[in-house]
């Protein structure tokens, strides 16, 4: 199997470790075309990209349709969420829940907190349910017992609280304040 | 009342339906839910129709601007090249960057102290972090075991003694105050202010709101009535009783500070450190001095665990007694003989007895405290000054309930109430 990566055009293909139970994906596989909006240009299989419902329905609309433009989203989330899907089209093939599991983890444990950020807008546009609940519960789980401070870097917020206001929610929030982790 | 149950049921499914297009929902959308939710016992059903409202606000949310969208990238090639990463969904975008729903997630996935970190971020985030609907669930995971209707009174007592409350009789609709007050499992939903408007108190959560009530239950600023089993541990005279007391939480040992009201001369007893399990949230919206008036007595059979009212006089309140139903003296406990549940079929005759006999046996054999009769006609407090006086009777159909008065029993037989 051949992942070529030469710019500019990324192509992106399943690896197909074990036959496709569904008759439809045993055909000669399709290739859709996405074009991000910074015109990186995805190739990927149809039964990944039928993942993404956006795209999906956009098909249903006009058939005929080659390429895809994603104006809403930029090349690299858009890959580690081709990524994701990939795998997930895996485990539709040969369900297993743990290794699912396993997979979802170490997903997000390795991306950073911008990939992690940046990729929900992506899984919310494409409306990838499976990822969206895996990326908002990885954020949930990175802020949960973070300082104030710490959530504005994670998400690059200012403050925007007077100095009054924010002495007054300290000592109202002490006890949540209390016993967090290091940032 | 089941008739009623489903009218209640259908009822705020259709209010949970209906003000879905115009955001934001009315204030009182919210109280509903927490209505429907009450009556909801059965989770499945709950866990159904919350689905299904957040499926619909999905596709409202999402779908819509996601098809003009799909409009929008059809029209023109080179002005969708020039369009900005997710600018035409602006609109749906928050502080975060994230979209509004994903955010929505965010937030429902973090426990209360993240909540309360997430809300000292920016003023945006504040106002999103003291919304109700969030706090909903954590108020019943941790609280909901409790707190009673008379909890929350107390609340709204400490809420109207409070100078700077302000205006927050908003927006509740007399029918609805009207409904809640038919069934108590929902009077503890909060009337809602609008924290924007409330610009005096940006950084205060609104004082009604239940982020700000689950705050003063965590921190132990609020006193709250509720009943303790087994008063003043290791007092055998309250072995396998639960008596109302005001209780402050410390969460600091993640356990009680109680305050025992005095009974007689028994002055106010207090006791630390009591755990989450010696509590409970009273099992009837009644004062502890009231005779409660049992709808189990033609019900119940030997064998059956019950709860009955007790006080030494008639001027201290009642506390609950746990005890099970015994046979009559004149029956062998023989299961084709007995005579003791008032429907028993013998030699085709029905037999019927007015006396139920409880016994406690907790106390030794021959106590006057183990074993007591009433009658299933009359109901009425019976007792005297040296025994003691019996009120109404509690049947448990809950395998839960009896568990933990099984839990409770004590090492030794215990010689006297107190």
């Amino acid at each position: 199997m051949s992942s070529s990566t030469d710019s500019p055009t990324l192509t992106t293909e399943t690896t197909q470790l074990s036959p496709q139970p569904d008759t439809e994906t045993a055909k000669p596989t399709k290739k859709i075309t996405l074009k991000s909006s910074d015109n990186q240009i995805f190739e990927v299989e149809e039964s990944v990209a039928m993942e993404f419902a956006t795209v999906k329905s956009f098909f249903e609309d006009s058939p005929s349709t080659d390429t895809v433009p994603l104006p809403n989203v930029t090349a690299k989330p858009l890959s580690q969420v081709i990524e994701f899907c990939k795998e997930q089209i895996k485990f539709k093939a040969n369900p297993d829940e743990a290794q699912k599991k396993k997979y979802n983890a170490e997903f997000v444990t390795e991306k950073s907190d911008k990939d992690l950020v940046d990729m929900i807008p992506v899984a919310n546009y494409l409306e990838i349910k499976d990822l969206l609940d895996v990326l908002n519960q990885a954020v949930a789980d990175r802020i949960e017992n973070k300082s104030v401070e710490y959530v504005r870097s994670f998400f690059g917020i200012d403050n925007d609280f007077t100095a009054e206001e924010e002495a007054a929610l300290r000592r109202e929030h002490a006890w949540a304040y209390e016993g967090v982790d290091e940032d | 009342m089941l008739l009623l149950y489903f009218f209640i049921t259908c009822f705020s499914f259709v209010l949970l339906l209906k003000p879905l297009p115009f955001k934001p929902l009315p204030p009182w959308t919210s109280e509903m839910r927490l209505l429907s939710f009450w009556f909801l016992k059965d989770l499945f059903l709950f866990s159904y129709l919350g689905s299904l409202r957040s499926t619909l606000l999905k596709v409202l949310i999402n779908r819509i601007p996601l098809k003009t969208t799909i409009k929008n990238m059809r029209l023109s090639a080179s002005a969708r090249a020039e369009k900005s990463s997710l600018d035409d969904e602006a609109g749906g975008m928050s502080v975060l960057d994230l979209p509004e729903l994903a955010l929505e997630c965010i937030l429902e996935r973090l426990p209360p102290a993240g909540l309360c970190s997430m809300a000292g971020v920016c003023t945006s985030l504040r106002e999103r972090c003291v919304s109700d609907h969030l706090w909903e669930k954590h108020m019943k995971q941790k609280w909901g075991r409790v707190i009673g209707p008379a909890a929350y009174r107390e609340w709204q007592r400490h809420l109207a003694s409070r100078k700077d409350l302000g205006s927050c009789k908003q927006g509740k609709p007399k029918w609805f105050m009207r409904l809640l007050s038919m069934f108590w499992p929902s009077s503890w939903s909060t009337p809602k202010a609008d924290p924007i408007n409330n610009s005096k108190q940006r950084s205060s959560p609104p004082v009604n709101s239940i982020m700000s009530w689950y705050l003063a239950l965590e921190t132990g600023k609020f006193r709250f009535p509720a009943q303790v089993f087994n008063r003043e541990n290791g007092d055998v005279g309250f072995m396998l009783s639960c008596y109302d007391a005001s209780l402050s939480y410390d969460p600091g040992t993640d356990a009680f500070q109680v305050r025992y009201p005095s009974h007689g001369r028994r002055a106010i007893a207090t006791e630390s450190g009591v755990p989450w399990e010696r509590l409970r949230a009273p099992p009837f919206d009644t004062s502890p001095h009231d005779l409660h008036i049992s709808d189990c007595l033609n019900d119940v059979r030997p064998g059956d665990h019950i709860e009955i009212q007790w006080r030494k006089h008639k001027e201290f309140p009642y506390g609950w007694w746990y005890g099970v139903v015994g046979h009559l003296k004149s029956c062998d406990g023989n299961e084709n003989y007995c005579r003791c549940h008032n429907s028993v079929l013998i030699n085709i005759k029905i037999l019927r007895t007015d006396i139920v006999v409880l016994e406690f046996h907790q106390y030794t054999p021959g106590s006057r405290w183990r074993s007591t009769a009433v009658n299933r006609k009359e109901q009425r407090e019976e007792g005297n000054e040296a025994d003691g006086f019996y009120g109404g009777i509690r049947k448990l159909y809950n395998n839960e309930e009896i568990c933990r008065w099984k839990r409770l029993w004590p090492t030794e037989v215990v010689e006297s109430h107190y």
